[in-house]
């Protein structure tokens, strides 16, 4: 019997050898097939021009009549209040509250035609998002501490792509899969000795039915508050399938540990406010100094919310938790989503409970179980840590395999596990009762590339 | 003829085809594609600035262009699913016929070239830019904006796969014996 078949310089030897493939067609046929397709593209370009010229015309001399018609007084009062909803609002969105709620994306599908080492601030490509580095403020990174930094009030610029000395990384998927799998703790952990920092912010679903936690590594200082700024200023959820929340419209700071959400009066919606408490959980929630996060009106102490009346501040810890499942986006972006960041999931009192929910799922909502038809998983659970056995047929490295792992970790460290042990019977790359032992650092998480 | 095309063409056109046709191993999807980068790249060339070169610029949009493809066909294949296609009838449809230039090949080759399907879309692009492209680990993380630490790991992990997917097979004994691989 053979011991070994292929080595892995006879592969890379075979590869070089694989044969060429070339495209059999003439060079005057593609090009009059790429004129023609050119072509239409410039007329479609032209054509929507015209469309949109006329409307565009009425429109400009409808504001023009209305300034005209507005009374003066209307002008003197504006001019007599500072400090209105367009101070709060992020410096690149002034003119616009909505713009990074509506911020247009690019067509769905479009490669990015930049050059790529440029890190241009817009990139197209489906799995491509840019960020700005969080460098403005070179106060320490806070990242790696459990208690935050005790200072001042800081209102962090929120400026959405705005600051031009911040040079932009790009934000793509983990890989090339539509998967985000979390960051595993040692991973995050040779991040952080390379001086980056964690941030996650949540963000809702189209229905407004639930919030997922997107986590990117960050450079640069500042406050932590800061860099969830320059992240929601800069990271388009709508480009993943996700909504952005009521943190889009907030001017965010730290003050006496606690975190700050200064909102525009009026600004927050029913179904926001609904949600409120899971947005604020999953951005906030996971740094162990921010218990609290305070609430202002256009910079005043409190938020008066149309279903829960007026509030100055609100614990987020606790509000995390629950089984883990899988949710895809419009997009066909996957993520995990806990039951604790749904309005609709009841939460599971102990792990097994919590596991038998994983294997169920809430389909009508999206919520897809992550342990597949042929799997069962089985969970242990002794003080801090947690054996999950996997049973059933299956390649342990195929993505629906990886998925229903990740899940497993993230539910177990929602039910007091600080370790998991993976007894994975599915794997046929490695003998059976092979353990390993895995962390999970941060959920969902949104690769950057410098 | 436009005479970025004309360079562009003459520089490049082969081997773009060639890596853009080891992704979708579809020829017709590989000439549908090369023509959709000759368009971005043409509507764009007037922006790129040099920065880059203009090798790797091209590669990146092709990379781009070519996964958009594979998700697509990815996002079909699981609505297909949803309508109750058994899992089997859809994996039959996903064995695409060898292209004539392997007809003839060793078994080995076939063998190597169905196995790169089994690797991750990130594995299957290093291999194919490191080993059938030639191209060097720096040019390789350029075009695919990684780190070249990034590119050695899952150039590894793919060869790794490779192997263990290979060691699997067992048309390639003959081979092995008559020593041909």
């Amino acid at each position: 019997m053979e011991s070994s078949k292929w080595t892995e310089e006879e592969i890379q030897k075979q590869l070089e050898k694989m044969p060429s493939v070339k495209d059999k067609r003439s060079k005057e046929f593609i090009f009059h097939e790429i004129e023609g397709k050119l072509a239409a593209w410039s007329l479609h370009k032209r054509r929507v021009k015209k469309t949109w010229m006329m409307p565009g015309m009425a429109m400009a001399f409808m504001l023009a009549i209305v300034l005209i018609l507005m009374p003066l007084p209307f002008f003197k009062k504006e001019a007599a209040a500072p400090g209105m909803p367009e101070r709060t609002l992020p410096k690149g969105n002034q003119e616009n509250p909505n713009a990074v709620a509506r911020d247009p994306e690019p067509p769905a599908g479009r490669a990015d035609t930049r050059e790529h080492q440029n890190d241009a601030p817009v990139k197209e490509k489906e799995k491509d998002r840019t960020i700005p580095k969080v460098e403005k403020k070179p106060q320490g990174d806070n990242q790696g501490s459990t208690a935050p930094l005790p200072q001042k009030e800081q209102p962090a610029d929120n400026n959405a792509g705005g600051d031009e000395e911040a040079p932009p990384v790009t934000v793509q998927a983990s890989s090339d899969e539509n998967y985000h799998s979390p960051l595993m703790m040692d991973e995050l952990n040779q991040q952080q000795k390379e001086g980056k920092s964690l941030v996650t912010v949540a963000y809702s679903d189209e229905q407004a039915e639930l919030v997922v936690p997107l986590s990117f590594l960050v450079k640069g200082g500042g406050t932590y508050a800061d860099k969830v700024e320059d992240v929601l200023g800069s990271f388009h959820p709508e480009k993943v399938g996700l909504q952005p929340t009521l943190l889009n419209q907030a001017k965010l700071s730290e003050k006496e540990g606690a975190v700050v959400v200064n909102l525009p009066a009026g600004s927050v919606s029913s179904s926001e406010e609904a949600l409120l408490p899971k947005v604020l959980g999953y951005t906030f929630g996971y740094r162990e100094g921010y218990s609290t996060v305070k609430f202002e009106t256009d910079g005043k102490p409190g938020y008066d919310f149309s279903s829960q009346g007026p509030k100055e501040e609100l614990d987020v810890n606790g509000v995390r938790g629950g089984a883990a499942f899988a949710y895809t986006t419009s997009t066909g972006d996957e993520f995990l989503v806990e039951s604790n960041a749904t309005t609709f999931a009841k939460p599971a009192e102990t792990l097994e409970k919590a596991v038998d929910q994983m294997n169920e799922g809430y389909k009508d909502k999206k919520l897809e179980p992550v342990v597949p038809e042929d799997k069962t998983l089985q969970v242990e659970q002794s003080g801090s840590k947690t054996t999950v056995t996997v049973e059933g047929k299956g390649e342990a490295g195929d993505e629906e395999t990886r998925k229903m792992m990740d899940a497993a970790l993230v539910t177990a460290k929602n039910y007091g596990s600080e370790t998991v042990e993976f007894d994975d019977e599915a794997s046929t790359t490695k003998p059976a009762g092979e353990q390993k032992e895995e962390q999970i650092g941060a959920v969902n998480y949104m690769e950057t590339k410098e | 003829m436009n005479d970025s095309f004309d360079r562009l063409y003459s520089d490049y056109h082969q081997s773009l085809f060639q890596f853009i046709f080891y992704m979708v191993r579809d020829r017709e999807a590989a000439e549908d594609i090369v023509q959709e980068v000759y368009i971005k790249v043409l509507k764009a060339y007037q922006s790129f600035q040099g920065k880059s070169s203009e090798k790797t610029w091209l590669y990146s949009i092709a990379r781009h262009v070519t996964i958009d493809w594979i998700r697509k066909q990815n996002r079909r294949k699981r609505k297909l699913l949803f309508f109750n296609l058994s899992q089997k009838e859809n994996q039959i449809a996903d064995l695409q016929p060898l292209p004539d230039e392997f007809v003839t090949q060793q078994e080995s080759v076939k063998e190597l070239y169905r196995a790169l399907t089994d690797c991750t879309i990130a594995q299957q692009q290093v291999l194919v830019l490191r080993y059938i492209q030639s191209l060097s680990i720096t040019e390789t993380a350029a075009i695919l904006g990684w780190t070249e630490s990034k590119v050695k790991t899952t150039q590894h992990r793919g060869l790794k796969k490779l192997k263990g997917l290979l060691d699997e097979r067992p048309g390639l004994e003959e081979e092995w014996k008559d020593g041909i691989v």
